[in-house]
């Protein structure tokens, strides 16, 4: 009885140094957006605000256009949930449903390339992107969102569509239902949840993409995770932590309120596979 | 009869073509933006294709000669080696721990898991910005934390040597990603039956003795796969550095996927840029043809025991 105690108060310290080892950065950056100018700027720091306070916000919204940034990557997130979720599906629908020659093939390809990353691929891209002229817009930037959540997403649907049984498609079929009835009408709603965690993962996945919008936007097409990268610095390693920490907070508030509320479907989706950096 | 021995075969080549149209939005997609530029990459590394000069012509293997007699590769190599080594090591050590932690039956288990998906789901650049004023000299988090542990000033500009530069990098990198590397795990985990713990106590086992006969053998293909996903990941990340270090002091934690980014959208060399990206992509190909032989070997070995 008395082990099993030590255990359990062994267990909770060890959770409670984890737990402040991983958010203390983060409370910081939140308490730090809170807090006026000169107090960030004083030693020894001084973590909460004596008087908290919106200024920090103020001249950040004033210096950039930060509901622009905002608007711009919520789009692309739209898109990229809706593009991917339709193209992986029926990807996925069809690899995992019907048979034909080369389909092996295809698969390992398309799964083998879910381990490359776009960044050996920038040069020629940019040469594509700026041809197509969809360098610095909308539709650009998310067409490449879209190609890297692709396969990662393709194996997810694969996998779950397999695991519904086949003879729903063949009584549907002798029904009289068409392949797209089929698809959309039947087995898609049976994917409810594994649709719900590909929603948020990928919501997750656009807010932290960095590479692509730094390489293919400038002005117009600017997502918040750019926007913080671009915030004018006077010198390059001092940091206006004011404006950042402003920044930082409009950024994570979102993702901590995903990652609290939907900690179950996250789990889930991460661990059938959803991969990727 | 006639008919009805034609009917399906028709059918069926109707089947197949609506086939080809359900896969052929993501072919296609993958095929224009990873297929067919990693081709042209291949080809730019062989020409000399510089934006500043206007210069398009070949060079032939001229871009490989100067990667190999460029001075400051050198260090972005070393670097990149002690970067994937050292959070490698590290990720997969405390990325187990923590997710034996993560799988244990207590009350705080929904917070834990919570907590865990944060450093995943924060973008990198925004932590490494953060860090980059954590690691300041003088009004850093870090140095202030360390003040109020051993009771007397310290003041250390991490960011500003080499050493110590590195180590904060590699500190952060494995901060942010051992969570998303216990979570592979814990998946892993859950997959092994509780009776062979239950049985293996009966027979008298100890808790490191059923951790190396049960628990490592149940994860070990989950250790291969993610650990050559991260591997991976670790050679071809640069948005750290770009944010935290800049790939400085001088050049010291310039990781060669940072080296890469800053010829492309920088010195606009795309000749040089290209041949980074296909040594990058022939060490990743490697990598991964190594690990996976070593995994085959590895399984094979189990079997027969």
């Amino acid at each position: 009885m008395k082990k099993k105690y030590a255990y359990k108060i062994g267990i909770w310290l060890v959770t409670v140094l984890v737990a402040f080892v991983i958010m203390f950065p983060v409370v910081w950056i939140i308490s730090s957006s809170f807090t006026p100018e000169d107090e960030l700027y004083t030693v020894p720091v001084s973590y909460l605000p004596s008087t908290p306070t919106l200024d920090n916000y103020k001249v950040m919204f004033k210096i950039m256009d930060v509901p622009r940034m905002a608007v711009n990557t919520l789009l692309i997130a739209i898109i990229s949930i809706v593009v991917t979720i339709f193209v992986a599906y029926t990807a996925g629908y069809g690899f995992a449903r019907v048979q034909f020659r080369g389909k092996e093939t295809v698969y390992s390809l398309l799964t083998f390339s879910a381990m490359l990353p776009m960044i050996i691929t920038l040069v020629p891209l940019s040469r594509m992107m700026l041809m197509l002229k969809l360098t610095d817009t909308i539709p650009g930037l998310s067409i490449l969102y879209i190609s890297s959540y692709i396969p990662f997403t393709t194996m997810i649907f694969t996998n779950s569509i397999h695991d519904v049984p086949i003879a729903l498609d063949e009584a549907a079929e002798v029904d009289g239902a068409g392949l797209w009835r089929r698809m959309f009408a039947i087995i898609l709603p049976m994917l409810k949840p594994v649709v719900a965690t590909i929603t948020i993962i990928i919501f997750i996945w656009s807010l932290n993409e960095f590479m692509i919008p730094l390489v293919f936007s400038s002005q117009k097409a600017v997502p918040l995770s750019l926007g913080i990268s671009m915030v004018p610095r006077e010198i390059q390693l001092a940091i206006p932590w004011e404006k950042i920490s402003a920044m930082g907070t409009l950024i994570i508030a979102p993702i901590i309120l995903f990652v609290t509320f939907f900690q179950r479907q996250i789990m889930d989706g991460l661990m059938a596979g959803g991969v990727k950096q | 009869m006639n008919s009805l021995t034609i009917a399906p075969k028709v059918k069926r080549s109707r089947a197949k073509k609506c086939i080809w149209m359900l896969i052929l939005p993501a072919v296609v997609i993958r095929a224009a933006t990873m297929l067919y530029p990693l081709c042209v990459t291949f080809y730019y590394s062989l020409l000399d294709y510089r934006v500043t000069k206007q210069l398009k012509v070949w060079g032939g293997i001229k871009n490989y000669e100067k990667f190999f007699r460029d001075p400051s590769i050198k260090a972005t190599l070393s670097f990149t080696l002690r970067f994937t080594v050292f959070s490698m090591v590290f990720i997969v050590v405390l990325g187990i721990l923590f997710a034996l932690l993560l799988n244990v039956k207590f009350h705080g288990k929904p917070f834990l898991r919570s907590i865990a998906l944060i450093p995943w789901a924060m973008p990198t650049i925004v932590i490494g910005i953060a860090m980059r004023w954590g690691f300041n000299g003088t009004y850093g988090f870090v140095n202030d934390l360390i003040t109020r542990l051993i009771g007397q000033p310290f003041n250390y500009d991490w960011l500003a040597n080499v050493g110590s530069a590195q180590f904060s990098v590699i500190f952060v990198d494995i901060w942010k990603n051992t969570p998303f590397f216990a979570i592979m795990v814990l998946a892993a985990l859950q997959t092994i039956p509780s009776e062979l713990y239950e049985a293996a106590r009966v027979d008298g086992s100890g808790a490191i003795r059923s951790f190396r006969h049960i628990t490592l053998p149940g994860i070990s293909k989950t250790l291969g796969t993610m650990g050559l996903f991260f591997t991976l990941w670790r050679i071809s990340s640069f948005d750290l550095v770009y944010a935290m270090t800049s790939g400085g002091p001088g050049s010291a934690t310039s990781l060669i996927a940072y080296k890469l980014m800053l010829e492309t959208v920088k010195t606009l060399n795309y000749g040089y840029a290209s041949c980074i990206a296909v040594i990058l992509f022939a060490v990743m190909v490697l990598i991964t043809i190594l690990s996976k032989g070593i995994m085959r070997v590895l399984a094979t070995r189990g079997e027969r025991r």
